[in-house]
């Protein structure tokens, strides 16, 4: 009786020695225990050889594919909190998808080379609308008016600016000597909007004006306004 | 394949001239040797790294863990006394700052259900997907149905190849405490494997 107790005594001390005894850091009495004790035990021999197998197969085991299944899973686990109509609805949509683009083998490549072409016109044209300057913190020209455009009636629209020393009455001289009269301004800008009064064709008239305009040392800026009457 | 003990990684760690070259690292990074303490830090990187993440079962964030570790051997080198292996006592320490990653990310994880009450109107939340992901790494398995006490018993046991009373001393529990955590985790890894 007292020698089966002990029997069953050693055999779960050494049961429990058995992963140690696998990683080899046993003192030298416990190892030859263990030793002594699975020549008689097939239980502890075959629990040695599964532990074996599982220390074999933990330690052949990829970190790097450990880490990605564990980092996988996590986001299943994220995707899988999400609401389930939502989740559902977008697999379904996925599905369908999926099986339209079976049917036709080969659609799925055209398919993906238009989207793909598309894709790529439409980030263009964002960023060009994207890329235009602001009004107000950038350098603008007076063309580029923040104002909503409107088409002009009378093509010989002249924007002028003065310096700032020239005063009002040399400025109605300036715009006088070029038969013209301002139509608008002085905007924030210092801006003039001067209408040239000519029956001639507007380009050839308008271009004298400003050149002599620009000839005028009182006379900073002179263009034509092609296409706006806004110039603020 | 079967996997030769003498030319395992585990070896290497508990070589005598490994464990006299970390004690030297560490006498010179109490001396304020950075180049040591560098030194200490690379040996120690990737053995941190694959320990933190066996007990946290995630990458997130164990660089900071593993900092944290290395900024107390930096911090404390001076107090360690050799009378353990090196690896006894960083491992410790890793253990510790381990432990408390866990419960933080768990605390984090309960405060965002906190703001998730909507999910629970939603019966099925599809952890099936998630076992079927699982099946495909039986060792995926397996950690996951340990605890992460019993994780890292298994983790210092197998890969770090310590004995139970270096486990003990780390985890500062008595020696049968290790090996009864051993136990049962040593049955959920055997099944797993009969399982895959």
């Amino acid at each position: 009786m007292n020698s089966k107790i002990n029997s069953n005594h050693e055999h779960r001390k050494v049961w429990s020695l058995l992963p140690w005894f696998i990683n080899q850091t046993l003192s030298a009495t416990e190892q030859a225990r263990v030793e002594s004790h699975i020549r008689t035990c097939i239980t502890c021999r075959i629990e040695l050889k599964q532990q074996r197998q599982v220390y074999e197969n933990i330690q052949q085991a990829e970190l790097l594919q450990q880490i990605s299944n564990a980092s996988f899973n996590q986001l299943k686990k994220r995707i899988d909190t999400q609401p389930a109509s939502l989740f559902a609805s977008f697999r379904k949509r996925l599905d369908n998808f999926q099986k339209f683009f079976f049917q036709f083998p080969g659609l799925g490549k055209q398919f993906a080379l238009t989207f793909g072409i598309l894709l790529i016109t439409t980030t263009l044209i964002f960023n060009a609308t994207l890329e235009k300057p602001q009004a107000g913190s950038e350098y603008r020209t007076l063309a580029q008016s923040p104002e909503p455009l409107q088409e002009i009636k009378k093509p010989n629209l002249i924007r002028v600016i003065f310096t700032d020393e020239t005063d009002v009455a040399q400025i109605d001289t300036i715009v006088s000597s070029v038969y013209g009269h301002i139509v608008n301004g002085p905007y924030k800008n210092g801006v003039y909007e001067i209408l040239i009064d000519s029956e001639q064709k507007y380009s050839m008239e308008a271009t004298d004006a400003i050149r002599e305009l620009r000839d005028n040392a009182n006379v900073i800026f002179a263009e034509l306004a092609h296409v706006s009457l806004s110039s603020e | 394949m079967a996997t030769s003990p003498e030319n395992n990684k585990e070896s290497i760690y508990a070589s005598p001239k490994m464990r006299a070259r970390e004690q030297q690292l560490i006498t010179e990074t109490a001396a304020g040797n950075e180049k040591a303490f560098e030194q200490l830090y690379q040996l120690y990187f990737s053995r941190l790294f694959q320990f933190i993440f066996r007990i946290t079962r995630t990458q997130n964030g164990i660089e900071e863990v593993i900092n944290d570790v290395m900024y107390v051997v930096w911090d404390k080198a001076s107090t360690y006394d050799q009378t353990c292996r090196p690896s006894t006592w960083i491992l410790g320490i890793a253990y510790f700052k381990a432990l408390k990653s866990v419960e933080k990310s768990v605390a984090d994880e309960d405060r965002s259900f906190e703001f998730n009450d909507e999910l629970d109107y939603f019966p099925d939340k599809g952890t099936h997907w998630v076992s079927q992901v699982e099946t495909s790494n039986w060792l995926e398995v397996a950690f996951s149905q340990l605890s992460t006490e019993q994780r890292a018993v298994v983790e210092m046991t197998y890969f770090q190849g310590l004995h139970y009373n270096e486990i003990a001393e780390i985890m500062q529990c008595p020696e049968n405490t290790v090996k009864t955590r051993m136990f049962h985790a040593r049955k959920i890894l055997a099944k797993s494997l009969q399982d895959d």
